[in-house]
């Protein structure tokens, strides 16, 4: 008995040592922000900078977790920022740099929107005034069983999803040209990954987290080439600009 | 280096059955820094064996203890235990062998899937069938339970109102979290577990005259009645394979559709969904290769990763798709299922020479230490325990009753109300 709890308290202790740098996932294990992030501590970790991440669980947790800590690193993206419970503002002082952008592409099965549009649940009211019934799915995979599965005509999903369809593209909101679309008011509608700063860390570790290697591996293969401008507040113009049309 | 994965995802499975709370995705996010850097291939031979020794050894464990490693091992501790109990060894053997059955009838589709015409799975993506399989669950649910018919339902409607507790990020709204921001998470489901059933479960625990000498003799005779219980772990395979396109909570589906094939046999419909369960993590494996549509926690968490590497995901599955890489690996990891599910029952068997409340104190603080270590590694130890606290005293009024309903409800409470959404629209 004894020899358990020793264990249990031993296995207590290993997993909660200190470190300089928390690396904050605000969302669930598993997802797009805690691979991100798992990228990162490594590309820290080999060199030699002492990261530690942290899974919040979900965006409301991640912010709270967010502000207790001290010295910090986050990824955020419009998809999150849209939810005023997980908001953190973006700022001069706490941004980093911007990651990753992805457009969305519109995919149909005959060129039009046909009777029932696929789209992700927390983002229904990006696309509410588009002339179709919109079906909610939890994520772009889904939307993806569903189009395969005829359950509906249309999908608004991302590039890297819309890749492995055998089907129409009628939007793409990264491209100059909108075809039928050119009047909506989202037809520019991005998604980007960002990360954020907070606490004291130093210059050399704030180097190290705007220069991944993968990042820039991952962002090629994906076509997730980030919106960089070279004017901070054109950047985060641009960014609040788009999260504003993510916001319900 | 593909022969290391394939040992540490056996080492994996182990774990995932053994320690309870532990599944197959946490021991993968445990892994997770390790993943990062592999190829869907390694990541397939990592994976694949991790989750089919899981089921294997978490039965033991189920049968011996009442303490279920896994969601599906339910039927093995609800209805199986007791018979073990009774004398009835020959359990662990068979349910190993029914799911060797599975695995061998997995590894034979996986096999076929590239000469099959793919539009016959389109199908399976629906969600209709989907919501056609959630009905299925409760109504079987119903019919098999062993409590009143009332009390069940209520049971379902229970578990389906706290398992939808938490901030649904998809709408934005919360449900029932009074404001509190450890709720927007939802009520988590070990704590829960551990308090309205595996607590009592221990509690009620007896001693046992078990042997190692029983257990061989369990094992000679297992195999010479496999022709006699052939034809039912055949039927739970099936079963298990139609299941397991449910996303997220096939196998549940699964264990409990194939328990209602067998309700007025407990040993059946324990052998039954064993092999269920074997057949359905396989199967849930079709959209992904064929369509690159992961469908359970474990395939979003390895597609996920995958996806950083590649730049046309769905061709490289294909392309493991047409090597014989994936029944082979299948295949060996239930050969090494099978054969580890021996010696851990016999080993098991030891534990027995401890006095009754000495085994009582060593399984609570088993569990109870990886609830704390779960606990700590998500942040929230603190609320772990409020959780526990809060539903002991629901553990012990049920503590008679049969709350499988109350537990997969809970456990398929958020898919329910997302496909029902859907279905309305």
């Amino acid at each position: 008995m004894k020899k358990t709890l020793l264990t249990m308290a031993m296995i207590a202790m290993m997993s909660t040592t200190a470190s300089a740098l928390d690396l904050v996932v605000a969302s669930a294990p598993g997802g797009t922000y805690h691979k991100f992030t798992t990228v990162l501590a490594k590309s820290l970790q080999e060199q030699g900078i002492d990261a530690e991440v942290k899974v919040a669980g979900n965006c409301i947790l991640g912010k709270k977790l967010w502000q207790d800590s001290e010295d910090a690193i986050m990824f955020q993206s419009e998809a999150s920022q849209a939810v005023p419970e997980c908001n953190v503002p973006v700022t001069a002082d706490n941004f980093v740099n911007n990651v990753f952008t992805a457009g969305w592409v519109i995919v149909s099965k005959d060129g039009t929107l046909g009777n029932k549009m696929g789209v992700v649940s927390y983002m229904q009211q990006t696309v509410d005034d588009l002339d179709v019934t919109l079906v909610p799915y939890k994520n772009t995979r889904e939307i993806k069983a569903a189009f395969l599965a005829g359950e509906i005509d249309s999908g608004f999903v991302v590039q890297a999803i819309a890749d492995g369809l055998d089907a129409d593209v009628i939007l793409d909101t990264m491209s100059d040209n909108k075809g039928s679309f050119a009047d909506w008011g989202n037809n520019s509608l991005t998604l980007n990954y960002y990360l954020m700063q907070k606490g004291n860390i130093d210059a050399n570790t704030l180097k190290a987290v705007r220069n991944v290697a993968k990042f820039v591996a991952i962002a090629d293969k994906k076509k997730m080439q980030p919106v960089v401008l070279d004017d901070m507040d054109a950047q985060l113009d641009y960014l609040m600009t788009n999260e504003q049309k993510w916001a319900k | 280096m593909e022969v290391l994965l394939f040992l540490l995802g056996i080492v994996g499975g182990i774990f995932a059955g053994l320690v309870p709370g532990i599944g197959v995705f946490t021991t993968l996010i445990l892994l997770y820094p390790l993943l990062i850097d592999l190829t869907i291939t390694q990541l397939l031979i990592l994976y694949i064996p991790l989750m089919s020794v899981s089921q294997y050894i978490g039965s033991v464990p189920a049968l011996y203890f009442k303490i279920p490693g896994e969601a599906t091992s339910f039927i093995a501790t609800e209805y199986g235990h007791d018979l073990f109990w009774k004398g009835n060894y020959d359990l662990i053997p068979l349910t190993a062998i029914g799911s060797f059955v599975a695995t061998v009838m997995s590894a034979g589709v996986i096999m076929l899937l590239p000469y099959l015409y793919e539009h016959i799975f389109y199908g399976f993506l629906s969600t209709n069938f989907v919501f056609g399989m959630i009905l299925l669950t409760g109504a079987c649910l119903v019919a098999t339970c062993k409590n009143p018919w009332l009390l069940t339902v209520t049971m379902i409607a229970t578990g389906m109102a706290l398992g939808n507790v938490g901030f649904n990020v998809n709408t934005g709204t919360n449900f029932a979290t009074f404001g509190s921001t450890w709720l927007s998470y939802g009520i988590p489901i070990f704590p829960f577990i551990i308090a309205v059933y595996v607590i009592p479960s221990i509690f009620a625990l007896n001693s046992s005259t078990v042997t190692v000498k029983q257990i061989d003799s369990a094992y000679s005779s297992a195999a010479l009645d496999v022709k006699h219980y052939l034809p039912k772990m055949m039927s739970g395979s099936m079963v298990g394979m139609i299941a397991g396109f449910v996303p997220i909570i096939g196998k549940i589906v699964g264990v409990s559709a194939s328990r209602a094939l067998y309700k007025h046999n407990d040993k059946h419909s324990v052998i039954v969904a064993e092999s269920s369960n074997n057949s359905s993590i396989f199967t849930a494996m079709i959209p992904l290769f064929l369509f690159g549509v992961p469908i359970t926690l474990g395939e979003i968490l390895i597609f996920n990763v995958a996806e950083t590497s590649y730049w046309d995901l769905d061709t490289a599955f294909r392309e493991v798709l047409s090597t014989p890489t994936l029944p082979v690996t299948i295949l060996a990891s239930g050969i090494f299922g099978l054969v580890l599910s021996w010696p851990l029952a016999r080993y098991f068997s030891h534990v027995f020479v401890l006095p009754t409340s000495a085994l009582k104190i060593c399984l609570l603080a088993i569990v109870l230490g990886s609830m704390i270590y779960l606990g700590i590694t998500k942040h929230m130890l603190g609320f772990y325990i409020i959780v526990l606290l809060a539903f002991i005293p629901l553990g012990y009024f049920l503590r008679h009753r049969d709350v499988i309903p109350l537990i997969f409800a809970f456990i398929f409470a958020k898919m329910s109300m997302t496909v029902i959404e859907r279905i309305i629209i």
